[in-house]
């Protein structure tokens, strides 16, 4: 079961966010607010590392109701999704996420790079690989 | 590989802490300790909102994973933290830091008379037992 879904760009703000399970509304402003949260302490993580050289942030946090899979593109986008806690593969399905964005949103001409994502391909495409993966 | 390990109290000041295999030398250690306090801080209110179901804030969170260390987290209900710092591959050491707390920290440092409240630890009769118990882990 995948709860959320969402899309950060290099400066973290949030441009794509949905959810698929019956997961409790927020305002707005809330996940933005979680938006921006989870990329300072994305920074914070990878500050944090006690290995000399360079470490990513956060690439999953585990908790008793969810997992929370990330995965940041070399251009500094973030994806992250919010699953049941032995949800498996979650990787493959943001690397599957990442192609849908590079296909349906860049490759869009109306689309305007760092900004919301408002892509009806891409949210068709989207719902289509998720219901493949919970089925 | 474990790294570190902390111990917070419940104001926030870092009570204990002890590096095996550190490889990085940190600048400012206490200011390091306040930014992972701080971190967690934030990681837990990010926890409970983002949360689908209701969830503990004080035992819900077990672990954060990056690409060079694995971060496992251990809050007992009087707010005490044990947090160490791994390589990304060890299993869940939840289990460990909550044997530390009950037959360490509980037997030498809450038991102690002579062990201020709110003051760092610096008994052997504390220190010394901890290593042996990740010396096998390492």
């Amino acid at each position: 079961m995948i709860y959320s879904l969402y899309i950060l760009n290099k400066a973290g703000t949030l441009i794509y966010q949905n959810d698929y399970g019956p997961t409790e509304k927020l305002s707005h402003n809330s996940y933005i607010r979680l938006g921006s949260t989870f990329h300072s302490l994305h920074a914070i993580a990878s500050n944090l590392s006690p290995v000399s050289g360079s470490s990513s942030g956060i690439e999953l946090i585990e908790t008793d109701t969810f997992k929370l899979q990330c995965f940041q593109t070399h251009t500094g986008i973030k994806f992250y999704i919010i699953a049941d806690p032995n949800h498996p593969g979650l990787e493959e399905i943001l690397h599957g996420i990442y192609e849908l964005y590079t296909d349906y949103v860049l490759k869009n001409p109306f689309y305007e790079i760092e900004m919301q994502i408002r892509c009806d391909l891409f949210d068709y495409k989207l719902s289509r690989l998720l219901k493949l993966t919970t089925d | 590989m474990i790294y570190n390990i902390y111990i917070f109290n419940k104001d926030g000041l870092c009570v204990y802490y002890e590096e095996w295999n550190k490889r990085k030398q940190s600048v400012n250690l206490a200011e390091d300790q306040k930014l992972l306090f701080g971190m967690l801080y934030s990681l837990k209110a990010f926890i409970s909102t983002s949360s689908p179901k209701p969830i503990d804030p004080k035992t819900g969170f077990h672990c954060f994973k990056t690409s060079t260390y694995k971060l496992h987290y251990y809050e007992t209900l009087s707010c005490i933290k044990f947090i160490i710092l791994t390589d990304p591959n060890t299993p869940d050491l939840r289990e460990d830091l909550k044997k530390i707390y009950s037959s360490i920290f509980v037997e030498y440092v809450v038991k102690n008379p002579i062990y201020q409240l709110k003051s760092t630890i610096k008994f052997y009769a504390f220190v010394n037992p901890i290593k042996p118990n990740f010396k096998q882990k390492t």
